[in-house]
């Protein structure tokens, strides 16, 4: 399947773009806090002044990227509300935890961040690194929240997988027995839903995406249940009773039920991919982090040969070997075993028309013995096959990165080499390529869901779609934003040479 | 306490959003001045772009929860927002984008840049401030009376009339007038000892008298065009009949006017420092008080006048319009401590940051 044959290409690409520069950032606010803090941990222990230097500057670096990041975060969430407003509130109306305690962690980080920065000579030392922490619990606690609505939409809690002949995937939901009297189960069974059991007032059941997903999408067009599928399994006496009421309501009463029962404050944190889809994304934040301190120190020491740039180097370069092993062997690993066992449809399009042996070593890692060939997938449910390329690109690019690491590790600490070359400055480019195509598999494999088995592309977009002109507008604007951000760091951090703080 | 919640942070929001628009605009044009041979002023312009540039992302943080506090309690309404305004609400995201990486560039290119391009720096980071509310107000507008609503071929806005909306256009340039009395009134506050101060004091005296002008207009407004929203907010002064009465806030915001008038006038005349502050600190009050007056005079509806809209769409939208009917889900004890727990002590530390940041 073309990725542009799904519907909304244009305001797609427009949320990538908005997302992707948002993302670009905020991976800094993930990393550089911690790369920061160990510095001054290590400077207190060792009075080494160099430390000290090391810590101020990776600190002047995320306090200038901060704010613009936290812009475009702004930008990004609005773009949801404009581009994809029915997403978002079916997202603020079941899921709306996460993002509401997002707004704590987004305070966490604009108070103890600044105080970080402006604090280093006003607080004590040790109340300073606390602050420092606290810093780096705001960025990692907001992005946990982040993904765990991400994570809902990718496998959301209570999805159930198996044959497609058999009508899976299927949504775990409890409906009220109210709404159960007034349906013809027999039909509804028929159909594919099965009966699981019961919970209180109400029947668990487990129905088919085809049908949950048309059920959304008649609830956000506004229909009434007579102007709905709903009308096809209701009973005689509920038709008379029902014609007149919206599907949104009923929608609300089955999954304000649900949600009750999973757990209002945890539904997004019991997805199956929650965990190691957080410790990769904040994973990536630290190896994007990493790299970008190792080649700008190395780069420092390569132009001006100062000494605190040729610790903050050696700093670097450790730090980005332990963080791309940790990726790729550990989150990573865990995220490929949760993409096969959760996301068998995006794991067949990433392996399809792959050779023989790749796809047996895929399977070997993911550890699993059979998957869905791409071809077995019915039509309606598959993802582009883009993301096969993206994916080798991927990791390619990182085994790379990886070996770059250990390459610069060696030559450092074991032949007592200070290698370094302005053609470093590419590697954190590199980081961040292979960070957007872990993101773009994730995302654009997710097609043709926006929610997995609840919610498809063109229910959740908006009914006013902007003309494509002001899509590539926009798109324009935000690029020279981050190029202009970029500019800015290397005029006012890079150029200023010393550290003002 | 949803309602104070949502007023809380819309409350803090706009009184650093206020700050921040007067902020945005005293600083590059004082150090402008200062360059043509007055130091001081560079030195104060710089002193207030430190304190800007540490705090102005909470303003915008405080956006973002009032925002997503709405999307919570309200998504219906979220929904239908961002079904129909991506224009007005478009302007002002990527205005603030703007304006952050101006401050980010004005605040780390002082003495780096050249002055003029300094200045360009400061032109975006206070136009971009002035023009940021043009989107929301015209949001606001829509609440008061949804002008430029067309259901016809399906539910959208007109942004062209929508702009025109007589609400629209007398409360955009009172807000931003606002902003002004109340950054002028702090800064001479602030800067009491200094001669400046004095210079400050009569800047929002104008300006002051401007927003009230301006107010007045806009009370007028909403008498002919959301009637209901008049009667809560200003009814007991017309013997007209409120639903849910908020005369309260007026006469408070009123009260705070008055103070500032006679506080300032106090203040020209024997230049004590304690008048000024007085006029801060109800400058502060009353724009506050002002602001949740204009935002909750039309509850529980959450657009004050919907007799423009056919019955059958009215009746549709009868849910999530109206705000004493939030989200189920929202409605725990249990939710309500959660969110007391973390703004409390986040909002103690910001107290302490801005100390930190003020003391140096």
């Amino acid at each position: 399947m073309n990725w542009a044959s799904y519907p909304a290409f244009g305001d797609r690409v427009l949320s990538m773009i908005g997302i992707e520069v948002h993302w670009i950032i905020l991976q800094y606010i993930l990393g550089l806090p911690l790369l920061a803090v160990i510095a001054e941990i290590i400077w207190l222990k060792t009075r080494d002044e160099r430390w000290l230097k090391v810590a101020k500057t990776i600190a002047k670096g995320f306090i200038m990227v901060f704010a613009v990041g936290a812009a475009m975060g702004t930008a990004a969430e609005f773009g949801l509300v404009l581009l994809w407003p029915n997403l978002t509130e079916i997202a603020g109306k079941y899921i709306y935890f996460p993002l509401y305690a997002e707004i704590f962690a987004f305070m966490m980080e604009v108070v103890f961040i600044y105080m970080y920065y402006y604090g280093w000579e006003k607080l004590p030392e040790k109340a300073h690194v606390v602050v420092g922490l606290l810093a780096l619990t705001g960025a990692w606690f907001s992005a946990t929240m982040i993904v765990s609505v991400n994570c809902y939409m990718q496998a959301p809690t209570g999805i159930l997988l198996g044959s497609y002949a058999k009508g899976y995937p299927k949504l775990t939901l409890y409906v009220p027995s109210t709404i159960v009297s007034a349906l013809n189960v027999t039909t509804l069974q028929l159909a594919g839903m099965d009966v699981l059991g019961k919970a209180g007032n109400s029947v668990i059941v487990a129905m088919p995406s085809k049908i949950v997903k048309v059920i959304v999408a008649d609830a956000v067009a506004g229909k009434t249940v007579s102007h709905s599928v709903l009308w096809k399994v209701l009973t005689p006496a509920a038709k008379t009773k029902l014609a007149n009421v919206t599907v949104m309501a009923i929608l609300d009463a089955i999954m304000f039920d649900t949600v009750r029962h999973i757990g209002v404050y945890t539904v997004t944190f019991k997805s199956p991919v929650f965990a190691p889809s957080v410790l990769h994304a904040v994973g990536s934040g630290i190896v994007v982090s990493a790299f970008t301190v190792m080649a700008f120190f190395a780069y420092s020491f390569y132009k001006r040969g100062s000494e605190h740039a040729k610790l903050g180097y050696k700093y670097g370069a450790v730090f980005s070997l332990i963080s791309i092993v940790y990726q790729g062997f550990v989150s990573g690993h865990e995220m490929g075993v949760a993409v096969a066992e959760w996301n068998r449809e995006k794991f067949a399009a990433i392996l399809h028309g792959s050779p023989p042996f790749v796809e047996k070593m895929e399977l070997a890692l993911a550890g699993v013995k059979n998957i869905v060939s791409y071809n077995q997938i019915p039509l309606w449910l598959r993802p582009p096959t883009i993301i096969h390329y993206f994916y080798y690109t991927k990791v390619t690019l990182a085994v790379l990165l990886g070996l770059s690491a250990l390459v610069i590790v060696y030559m450092l600490f074991v032949k007592k080499k200070e290698f370094c070359s302005p053609y470093m400055l590419i590697l954190p480019v590199i980081a961040q390529l292979v960070s957007f195509l872990g993101w773009a598999v994730r995302e654009v494999g997710r097609k043709p869901w926006t929610i997995y088995g609840i919610m498809d592309v063109k229910t959740a977009h908006t009914i006013n779609p902007p003309p494509l002109w002001v899509d590539f507008l926009v798109e324009a604007y935000f690029i020279g934003l981050l190029i202009l951000l970029c500019y800015a760091v290397y005029r006012f951090l890079w150029k200023a040479g010393e550290v003002k703080a | 306490m949803i309602l104070e919640f949502l007023a809380l942070t819309f409350g803090l929001h706009i009184l650093l959003v206020n700050l921040a628009i007067g902020l945005s605009t005293v600083i590059p044009l004082m150090k402008r001045a200062g360059e043509r041979g007055n130091k001081e002023l560079i030195l104060i312009a710089r002193k207030l772009m430190k304190f800007y540039a540490a705090t102005y992302g909470l303003g915008g943080v405080l956006g973002t929860a009032f925002t997503v506090f709405l999307l919570s309690f309200y998504p219906g309404f979220i929904g239908l927002a961002g079904n129909i305004a991506f224009v007005p609400f478009a302007l002002s995201i990527l205005l603030i984008c703007l304006h952050f990486i101006s401050i980010v560039i004005y605040w780390y290119g002082w003495d780096k840049l050249s002055p003029e391009t300094h200045f360009l720096a400061g032109v975006a980071m206070m136009t971009s401030a002035i023009l940021i509310p043009l989107g929301f107000r015209a949001i606001f507008g829509f609440l008061n009376a949804p002008v430029g609503l067309e259901l016809q071929p399906k539910i959208h806005l007109d942004t062209l009339k929508a702009l025109s909306n007589p609400t629209f256009l007398t409360l955009y340039p009172k807000s931003i007038f606002a902003s002004y009395t109340l950054t002028f009134f702090l800064l001479s506050a602030v800067f009491a000892k200094k001669e400046i101060s004095l210079k400050f004091a009569k800047y929002g005296l104008v300006t002051l008298s401007i927003t009230a002008l301006l107010g007045i207009a806009y009370a007028e407004t909403l008498r002919t065009i959301a009637p209901y929203k008049f009667a809560n907010a200003l009814g007991f002064l017309f013997g007209i009949q409120a639903k849910y009465n908020v005369g309260w806030l007026f006469a408070l915001k009123m009260l705070f006017v008055t103070i500032q008038f006679v506080a300032i006038a106090y203040f020209l005349k024997s230049k004590r420092a304690i008048f000024a502050e007085i006029a801060g600190v109800s400058a502060s009050i009353s724009v506050v008080a002002g602001e949740l007056l204009n935002a909750f005079s039309q509850y529980p509806m959450l657009i004050a006048n919907v007799s423009g809209i056919p019955a059958n769409v009215a009746t549709q939208l009868e849910n999530i319009l109206n705000m004493a009917k939030p989200n189920p889900l929202t409605t725990m004890n249990s939710l309500y401590a959660i969110t007391l727990a973390f703004l409390v002590p986040l909002l103690a530390c910001f107290a302490f940051l801005v100390y930190m940041i003020a003391k140096d």
